[in-house]
């Protein structure tokens, strides 16, 4: 009889103590548009995750590969199921999606040209009066965002930069970048010459 | 004339003694064993038994049947066999009616809770574990439903079996609340029913038959005290 009432409290004690999920999402308020996303969660002590997009999408995955189209402003609801789904819990994050813009160019060390470009798939920028020794704390920079508005696409491209000395077009040099994959911010390049070119890129805001 | 003498003697008293008795087979329907008096003599246990030509006072009797007392004419013959059935004792009878009674009565209040309860509690773990998997299947259905525009009777179907599953679940763990408190509840009641008891005196000798049934096989069974 006690056994009994032992293996009962014991079945009870099996279906109470099972941990509850926890539903998380640690993704910048920014995420971004126009390439394939692999969109993971910080959630725990789950069996299995639902997620339901503002624009009526819902996958039932741990990792969401997804493309977000266009610029807007959406939200996410993210629910962490424990194994039964008996117990639930839930997250909704706003998010807002944007393409990745170029912001500036800046370049350090020593440079005996009058004017410095940067070249890559969507525009060209040019910056004049680039001759002089550039630092770390003041380097020589040509904005880009926002009075131009240039998609970092997200395909295989390169960087390629140009100086002008006496009139005439010198390359300094290129290199190729897959910016479906990197992410880094800023995109490092070294000149032929020893320059240091850091391309920065931001979000609409 | 000596010799004509004791030749005349051996011959007919060997005549007389092939001839003054009889085998006789004994054919009765009762229990295996049965005892024979004869004229008041209780015979060896035997169904052959050498009997004297003529009329004789016969008593048989077998555990849980009444004693017969009739005569036996032995015929003169080399063998002859007497049949005989004996009537069933009414007591053995009704013992038995009391004791299929008692047993159905422990039954219900030990064997048959405890099976309910030991049944709920092999069942319950097995549809714990398929009601989890068979909601959490009816979750993701529905969600898919809703979102893939997924077969509808697919989802329905699933959701039919959670609630089986479920209901299966929830009856197991009733069986083992129910069986027990059974159990408990009635566990005085068994104690203090009486089992009934069949006792019968040879009535040839000291010996009573008591009736009991085996434990295993539950088939009734003869056992042997002795009253001195």
């Amino acid at each position: 009889m006690r056994s009994a009432i032992t293996y009962l409290l014991l079945l009870l004690f099996l279906a109470a103590c099972e941990p509850k999920p926890k539903a998380c999402l640690d993704w910048s308020d920014t995420i971004e548009a126009g390439t394939t996303l692999d969109l993971a969660s910080c959630s725990e002590d789950y069996d299995f995750l639902t997620w339901e997009f503002s624009d009526d999408r819902g996958y039932v995955s741990d990792v969401v590969a997804r493309i977000f189209e266009k610029e807007e402003n959406m939200f996410v609801k993210l629910t962490a199921y424990s194994d039964g789904a008996y117990r639930s819990d839930e997250v909704i994050l706003p998010f807002k999606t944007s393409f990745r813009y170029v912001d500036r160019m800046e370049v350090i060390g020593e440079s005996n040209y009058s004017a410095l470009e940067l070249r890559m798939a969507g525009g060209i920028f040019l910056g004049g009066d680039a001759k002089g020794i550039f630092t770390e704390s003041a380097p020589y920079i040509v904005y880009v965002w926002p009075e131009t508005k240039v998609v970092v696409e997200s395909k295989r491209s390169e960087l390629a930069v140009f100086g002008y000395k006496n009139g005439s077009e010198v390359s300094l040099g290129s290199k190729p970048y897959n910016f479906e994959t990197y992410k880094e911010n800023p995109m490092v390049m070294e000149t032929t010459d020893g320059l240091l070119v850091n391309v920065y890129w931001t979000y609409r805001d | 004339m000596l010799l004509l003498c004791l030749l005349t003697t051996l011959l007919f008293s060997a005549a007389g003694l092939a001839q003054d008795s009889t085998k006789v087979r004994f054919y009765v329907k009762g229990s295996s064993d049965f005892w024979i008096k004869l004229d008041g003599e209780l015979l060896p246990l035997s169904n052959i038994q050498m009997i004297s030509r003529g009329t004789h006072d016969i008593e048989i009797w077998s555990p849980m049947h009444l004693k017969y007392i009739g005569e036996i004419t032995v015929l003169a013959a080399d063998s002859m066999s007497f049949y005989q059935e004996l009537k069933k004792d009414q007591e053995y009878i009704a013992y038995l009616f009391e004791m299929d009674k008692y047993k159905r009565k422990v039954f219900l209040g030990r064997t048959a809770p405890l099976f309910a309860a030991f049944a709920g509690a092999v069942a319950a773990p097995i549809f714990f574990f398929a009601r989890k998997n068979w909601h959490e299947k009816t979750v993701i259905e529905d969600f898919k439903f809703e979102y893939f525009s997924s077969n509808a009777s697919g989802a329905d179907n699933i959701r039919a079996r959670y609630q089986t599953t479920n209901a299966l679940f929830f009856t197991s763990l009733g069986m083992v609340a129910g069986g027990l408190t059974s159990y408990a509840l009635l566990q005085r009641w068994v104690k203090n029913l009486k089992k009934p008891v069949y006792r019968q005196l040879n009535p040839f000798t000291v010996e009573t038959f008591e009736i009991g049934f085996h434990p295993v096989t539950g088939t009734p069974q003869v056992g042997l005290t002795l009253n001195f």
